[in-house]
């Protein structure tokens, strides 16, 4: 497996680039989208309950299945195939962890902060930028954490339907019954995986108001 | 000015309908100290939620300033009042400056303008700006946080101050403290302030009135002596407990009810033989000092030790049993 790292060190390079793009590219949209959506349903109790059911759904499909299912519907747009499906899948199911922990890392803040944003006058917009936002910062970055370190897993089937990664040298095994270059896939993905948590963790910590660190806690003492 | 007329406000749970607050008609005046006293479900947090619109009302209309509420725009009306609550709710992402700078932050202060608010509430509170501008809330203790939430509150010099159970979640011997404390800042302040407390004693101590509610009804809007010495119906007697005429020994000073010296007398009265007694203590400290020594008649001075007047046992009697009502004809009491 090392031999065979070694000896296509510029192909698993070339492969491990692709796939930490087209991961961090499928996040950073599925963010954009749930973020807003987890902000919204949090003002909005009333819809949090169907928007959360639907992102429950979309996660329960199989990926095989959501790319069979998807397949026909980009077909349309002559996108079937490729990075296309497969980033718009990942964006599907990063919508739970990202939209969940939105929306309860913003509940969680407690109800007196909110109260006195709202009773000495803050909007809803100033309230999330001055307090909710800033508060719940570690618990949205969690849930961003989450649905990348699935996505690093998913998007290795996404070879399947043609799309670029790390699953190339696992499929390829398959299909060679080339057991080194299967071990050799699988163990790149599970060291991106356990890389790519590692430096959310770092950067939740980071993350965290000054005001919350444990530190500051402790020093009264 | 604020102005209650007929404020009622429903919830509805589960089908039933419950009157949280039930055709409350009262005016605070400018610079008063009202403390909206009840019971537990009696609609006090209620009634004071409704005036910052963080309910509202069903039924009739909030005027502060001769202004009705429901006419301005809710973002701006709770800036011009200040709000604390009993858990504080201080921003723990925030430093204790910039709690205190965000409201004034929001309305577009300059950073100058604000650090010197900053300061000079800081100051007012009697915390060194030096000392606590930085610290996050987790370094404050509770006695301080809420003297900060109190800052804070303050900051944009509102017209208005709402204050839901401020000083509930402290301990009783710094309760003690940051109620005189308080009650000193409001007597150089004279911010007109809504106060509500379930606490009989802060009531009296605090109050320049007191309103006591019971199930969303104003029972008995009158200032502290009227309550204790005139309750309206066994509830407010009930309330205020048995030993109301011990309590208003508390809030008299001997001052009010003494016999003034006339002219420059010297000579003392007769029975007037132990050490003199200030004209501020109170009525209570008097009554003791009668019982304890048997003394006939106490001499009252001023703070210099000048004699001023004198009190017997039955200035206090007649006082608590006549004078009282006499004064205070501006007391409403709901039928």
């Amino acid at each position: 497996m090392i031999l065979f790292l070694l000896d296509n060190w510029q192909q698993a390079l070339i492969l491990t680039a692709e796939h930490l793009l087209l991961v961090a590219a499928a996040t950073a949209i599925a963010s954009l989208i749930g973020i807003p959506l987890g902000i919204i349903i949090s003002d909005r109790q009333n819809l949090a309950p169907l928007v959360l059911d639907m992102a429950n759904v979309l996660i329960t499909i199989p990926s095989i299945a959501l790319f069979g299912l998807m397949m026909p519907v980009l077909a349309v747009f002559n996108m079937g195939l490729g990075n296309v499906p497969a980033v718009v899948a990942l964006i599907l199911y990063s919508q739970l962890p990202i939209i969940r922990n939105t929306y309860t890392g913003i509940k969680e803040v407690d109800p007196e902060v909110v109260d006195s944003a709202r009773g000495l006058g803050l909007s809803f917009s100033e309230q999330l930028r001055e307090v909710l936002i800033p508060l719940s910062l570690p618990v949205i970055i969690a849930g961003v954490r989450i649905a990348v370190v699935m996505n690093i897993g998913i998007l290795t089937i996404g070879v399947y339907i043609g799309s670029d990664g790390l699953g190339h040298f696992i499929q390829r095994g398959i299909d060679q019954a080339h057991r080194e270059q299967i071990m050799a896939g699988a163990l790149l993905v599970a060291l991106l995986a356990i890389l790519v948590e590692l430096i959310f963790y770092r950067l939740e910590h980071w993350l965290k108001p000054e005001g919350l660190k444990a530190g500051v806690e402790d020093e009264r003492s | 000015m604020i102005e209650y007329r007929n404020v009622s406000k429903e919830y509805v749970s589960d089908g039933s309908r419950t009157l949280a607050v039930d055709e409350v008609s009262m005016t605070v005046k400018e610079g008063e100290l009202v403390v909206l006293l009840g019971p537990s479900g009696s609609g006090k947090t209620t009634l004071l939620r409704l005036t910052n619109r963080l309910e509202e009302l069903d039924e009739g209309s909030i005027l502060i300033g001769g202004k009705d509420i429901q006419e301005e725009d809710e973002i701006e009306l709770r800036r011009r009042i200040g709000y604390v609550i009993q858990e504080i709710g201080l921003f723990p992402n925030k430093n204790v400056a910039e709690n205190i700078g965000l409201i004034p932050g929001v309305s577009g202060w300059s950073s100058e303008r604000i650090s010197e608010r900053v300061d000079e509430l800081l100051e007012m509170m009697n915390m060194s700006p030096e000392r606590y501008k930085e610290r996050y809330p987790a370094h404050l203790s509770g006695g301080e946080k809420q003297r900060v939430g109190v800052a804070r509150a303050l900051a944009a010099d509102p017209d208005l101050l709402l204050m839901d159970e401020p000083f509930a979640a402290i301990d009783p011997i710094n309760r003690q403290e940051i109620q005189e404390q308080f009650l000193q800042l409001q007597q150089r302040l004279q911010k007109t302030t809504i106060f509500v407390s379930h606490d009989i004693q802060e009531a009296l101590k605090l109050a320049d009135r007191i309103a006591l509610l019971r199930e969303g009804e104003l029972v008995q809007f009158a200032r502290p002596e009227g309550l204790l010495l005139d309750p309206a119906g066994d509830f407010v007697r009930d309330f205020v407990g048995l030993d109301r005429g011990m309590k208003v020994l508390e809030l008299i000073a001997v001052k009010e009810i003494m016999q003034e010296t006339e002219g420059e007398k010297i000579n003392p009265v007769d029975g007037e033989e132990g050490p003199p007694i200030k004209r501020g203590a109170s009525l209570k400290e008097a009554l003791n000092r009668l019982i304890l020594n048997e003394e006939e008649r106490l001499k009252v001075v001023d703070e210099a030790g000048k004699r001023v007047g004198s009190i017997n046992f039955s200035d206090i009697q007649s006082y608590l049993h006549s004078d009282y009502r006499a004064g205070y004809d501006d007391d409403f009491v709901s039928a």
